[in-house]
Formats: structure tokens, sequence, C-alpha cells
């Protein structure tokens, strides 16, 4: 087991496990980035815009978005329908063209680019889509022949290639089925296996899991991870599930409106979220408490929310509070999660005696590393 | 004995017109066949671009052209606005310029194609449009040019229903070129006129009505068939 550089961030280096390597080699590399002044950054989109005009005015799906996006990270924007994320997506290739703002992909200004170009730069960017956008009137070996068809490769080289694909997302067996005859989650990974054809840079997926049901998600999850692992491939994830950041995100940005509210790595930006969307989509993987538990805050009984992180969730804290103040505490809804293998514990608990107690208590909590936020109904 | 020989009449009647329908049916079933063949094909070459032009060039798609895509719509509801007898009456001088003759079968390949070209070309167009918008930005995201995505995308995709859309166009111009008949034209559609109607010989009539439907039948059903052999969905 070794560590090596995952980011560099507010001044502190965030060291990833992984197998193999020495430590040694990871902290010249990242001397060597350094020395490089920019570290590795794939894609830097710099003060984007994107206005749309309309009938009732001018429509702000972008507003001054600033992001970096480094290589081989697993970036997850997620926000509700109508936040701007999937245009945002949409950017990185110039499916859409931004009002304003620049995006560098590898160093380059891909908003000046034209024609060949422009159609150069995109076979090296991968993308897939909720709704999996195969050719209907080919095959899935012919379904992943067509980048490459578009391209030149030789079509020695797209069998290889193709062999090499089918095995990789596991559909072998199906070569010469047409999609139609294919369910959902094996279109997706056709869907992958086409994306990867021409060896991109980069992975978009747009919304590329929200038609499939949670164990397919999960698989299709599984694979854009071990792809990750495998070949570093950058991955940028556009999602509006939880679930889906949990499961495989290194970093995330979260977007309203067109804004991105906050970003960082995902265990920083789910254990300490700040606005109210990014609150209220940590609560929909923590689960949240019934309405009607809402309405009990009385004199004596408190709800409150608790948030463990690292150390804080393995300890017996809850235990040792009940025996050192004289309070009762209720348990009523709780999980610990692994949050990208960061450790999270959520609890909700009603806790009842004196007032000065219950303060004491909370004090206590907080003395301990535990988040503390009563729950207001 | 009376009976029996107006009966002997009526048989000597009926196998004269039996041999008169054998010499004339086949002859100008085929030239019907030749009319309608020649005049799809001529048809589909100038109207399958157009169908293509007009679907590209619309609002939001690959190649959005507006000022385009408004003339060559304005140009294919002109051509589709004339009544096919008033057409072929209109183009004579045309007619009679490019092939020598306005009378005959092959004179009526011209007004039958520039009857047709513009339908083609609409059929083309809503076949087109029911490609899923998905699948073309698919085929842009991973870097096709304009030729790349109609030829390996968008006809491939539309395949099946441009064949039934040109088995339509096909039976219309079964139709057409009956009405070509009318003004000197070949075909089923002249013996119906020469015989049927200017001769009151129900018996000729009720033959070519059985062989057109039974040529619409087979065009119909083959038609089908190819559609549904090319269509993977």
């Amino acid at each position: 087991m070794a560590y090596r550089p995952l980011s560099f961030e507010r001044g502190f280096l965030i060291l990833k496990k992984v197998n193999g390597g020495s430590r040694s080699s990871i902290l010249n590399s990242f001397a060597l980035r350094r020395a490089n002044g920019r570290g590795d950054r794939l894609i830097e989109i710099k003060g984007l815009y994107k206005e749309y005009k309309s009938s009732n005015g001018t429509v702000h799906a972008l507003k001054n978005i600033n992001l970096t996006i480094e290589k081989s990270d697993i970036f997850g924007i997620i926000g509700l329908s109508g936040a701007g994320k999937s245009t945002l997506v949409r950017c990185i290739n110039r499916l859409e063209e931004p009002t304003q703002g620049k995006v560098f992909i590898n160093g380059q200004d891909i908003t000046q680019l034209t024609g060949k170009q422009l159609r150069d730069m995109r076979r090296k960017i991968g993308m897939i889509f909720q709704h999996f956008n195969l050719l209907s009137s080919r095959t899935v070996a012919g379904n992943i022949a067509y980048p490459m068809e578009i391209s030149g490769v030789p079509k020695a080289t797209q069998e290889k290639r193709i062999k090499e694909l089918l095995e990789l997302v596991e559909l072998t067996d199906k070569a010469n089925a047409y999609p139609s005859q294919l369910s959902g989650g094996q279109k997706q990974r056709v869907g992958i296996a086409r994306a990867l054809a021409n060896k991109p840079d980069v992975l978009l997926c747009d919304e590329a899991t929200s038609a499939l049901d949670p164990k397919t998600t999960s698989s299709i999850l599984k694979l854009l991870k071990d792809i990750n692992e495998k070949f570093g491939l950058t991955i940028v994830i556009i999602t509006h599930e939880m679930s889906v950041i949990k499961q495989i995100c290194t970093k995330v940005a979260v977007m309203e409106n067109g804004e991105i509210l906050e970003s960082g790595l995902v265990e920083d930006v789910f254990t300490r979220p700040i606005h109210r969307i990014t609150k209220h989509f940590v609560q929909s993987v923590v689960h949240d408490l019934p309405e009607e538990f809402l309405s009990r805050n009385t004199p004596h009984a408190r709800l409150l929310r608790l948030g463990f992180k690292g150390p804080s969730a393995k300890e017996p804290i809850l235990s040792r509070l009940i025996k050192r103040y004289d309070v009762d505490v209720n348990i009523l809804l709780g999980g610990v999660d692994h949050l990208h293998q960061n450790i999270v514990g959520n609890l909700i608990v009603e806790m009842t005696g004196e007032n000065s107690e219950i303060d004491k208590a909370i004090g206590y909590l907080r003395d301990c590393g535990v988040q503390c936020e009563v729950v207001e109904s | 004995m009376r009976g029996g020989g107006k009966l002997n009449g009526r048989m000597i009647e009926l196998e004269d017109n039996i041999r008169l329908a054998l010499n004339l049916l086949p002859i100008e079933l085929w030239n019907t066949l030749y009319m309608v063949i020649v005049s799809t094909i001529f048809a589909v070459i100038v109207g399958l671009p157009m169908g293509i032009i007009l679907v590209i060039t619309e609002k939001g798609h690959i190649k959005e052209q507006p000022t385009i895509n408004r003339i060559l719509g304005t140009i294919v509801n002109v051509g589709r606005s004339f009544p096919f007898v008033i057409l072929m009456v209109a183009i004579i001088p045309f007619t009679r310029w490019l092939v020598g003759t306005s009378l005959g079968t092959t004179a009526s390949i011209v007004p039958l194609s520039i009857a047709a070209a513009p339908f083609v070309a609409r059929v083309v167009e809503s076949s087109l449009k029911e490609i899923q918008k998905g699948v073309i930005e698919a085929a842009v995201s991973m870097g096709s040019n304009t030729w790349q995505i109609i030829t390996k995308v968008m006809l491939p995709e539309a395949m099946s229903s441009i064949v039934l859309g040109i088995t339509l166009t096909f039976v219309n111009l079964i139709g057409y070129s009956a009405m070509a008949g009318t003004i000197g034209g070949g075909g089923l559609g002249k013996i119906a006129i020469q015989y049927g109607y200017q001769r009151y010989n129900t018996f000729i009539m009720v033959c070519t009505i059985i062989v057109l439907i039974i040529l619409v039948q087979a065009v119909q059903a083959i038609g089908n068939y190819i559609a549904r052999k090319i269509n993977k969905n």
C-alpha cells in the first residue's frame, strides 16, 4: 500500500491510497508537478457564460463558471434538472457554444477551434448519454466501429480494438446483436465501449445512469471506476443522484441556477455542506426523518442531527455522553456510510432532559469533533 | 334456338374480349411499369437530396441555414400544389423540348418525375425527422463531418422508413400514370380510357382494374418486406 497525490488544494497535499509504487517516487512526481507549475490540469473552464435568447427574454443557463478538472479525476457535477449541468458538460465538447468564456483542454483553448480542428478535438473526447444514442441500424460491433471508421482507423486495427473493448465491457457474446436486442445496461456498456474506441483523454457522462435501475446503475458505475483505475481515464459525470457521486466520484461540484455553489473533494463538500441544495443532496443518501418527527421539539426535548467524520465515527461517544450528563438519548435515524474511502456517520437523535444539561451535552459532542445541529421544525 | 344464338353471340364477344385483353394488358402493364419505375428513380434522384437538405438546414440541425431552408421549402410546396392533370398540360412545351414529343410512354415520364420529386422530398424529410436528435448529437460528439452524418447515420437509420415512403410514391405514380393516359400517355390508363370509357367495354375496364389492384398489392407487399428486412428495431 502506498500513497499517491490526489490533488493539491488549499495548501494541503491530499494523498490517496494506491497499490504499488513507493512513497518517494510519489513525492518526486509531486515535486515535478510543482516544478511544472500547472499540475496535471486536463480541463480548465474560465469565466464561462451561456445565454439563450427566447421570446420571453434571455435565459442565463451558465453564469461565470470556473472549474478545473485534473487528470484521472472522477469529477461529479450534481444539480437538480435545469441547474445547467448538462449545458456545462456540452460546452466541453462544444455541442453547445458558450456565449462567453474559455475552455482549455490540455492547455488548448477549444472555443477557438473550427471545422476539422474541432472534429479532431471531439474525437479525443468520449461521451455517453442518458438514452444511449446507439445506431439502431448497426450491430454492437458496428456501433463500436463507427468512431474509428470516421477517423480513418484501418480495418484490422478496428477489429482488434473492438475485441478488446467488448472484453472490457463484458459483451463479447453480443458482438453481432442489434441494440434493440439489448437491455438498458448492456446498451450503456456499448455506449461506453464506443466512447472509448478512439482512446479519449476524457469521458463525459451526461446523466448516463439516469435511465437505469439501481442495480444496473451500480454495475455501470463500477465499470467506469475500473476504467478510471486501469487507464487513468478522466471522467466527468453529470447527475442528479447523490448516490452516483457517493459511489465513484473523487471530486464534486454542486450546481444551481447556472452557478457552481461549492466544489472540492467529495468528502469535504458532503461532510460540511454549506448551501441548502448541497444539504438536500447529502440528506438524500443519508436518509431523512419523516415529517411528523420534526414537530417534536419541546422545552425538554431537542432533535439533533449529529455528523461523525473520520475517527469520531469509531468512538463510543454517545455512550460516554449518557454516563456523564443527565440526559436521555433516543436514536431516531442513522447510518454509517463510506464516502469515497472516508467513514461518515450521520445520526438524528432526540435528546431529553433539563435545558442546561442538554446544552452541556451538546458542548461535549462538539468537543469530541462531532458536528451538531439542532433540527428545526 | 334464338336464345341459343344469343348465347353463342355472347360467347364469341367474350372470346374476342379475352383475346383483346391478352393482347393489350401485358404490353400496357409493361408500359406502366416502365413509366413508373423510371419516374420513381428520377424522383428519388432529385427528391432525396432535397429532403436531406430540408432537414439539415433546419434550425438546430447540423447545417442550420434558415434562408436555404425557406427557399427550398417554398419550391417543394409550389411543386406539390399543382394538380397532376394541370402540371402535365402546363409542361407540355418543356416535355416536347426534352423528349421531342409530348405523346406516349417516354414523354409521360417527364411530368411524372416532376410531380413525384417534391413528394419524395417531403417523404424523405419526414423519415429523417423520425431519427432521435440524440443519435445525431452523439455522431457530432464523436467528431463526424456532415457527409459522414448523412451517409453513415441519417440515411441508414431512416432507411426502413424511406423505403416505405418510396413505395408510397410508387403507388401514387401508378395512379398518376393512369391520368397520363388521358392526354396520350401509354400504359394501363390508356386502355381504361380508350376501351373502357370511350367504347363502353366493361370487360376490358374490369380486367384493367383487376391488374391495377394486383399491381398495387404486389408493390406494397414488396415494399413492406424490404422495409421489415432493413428495420432492426
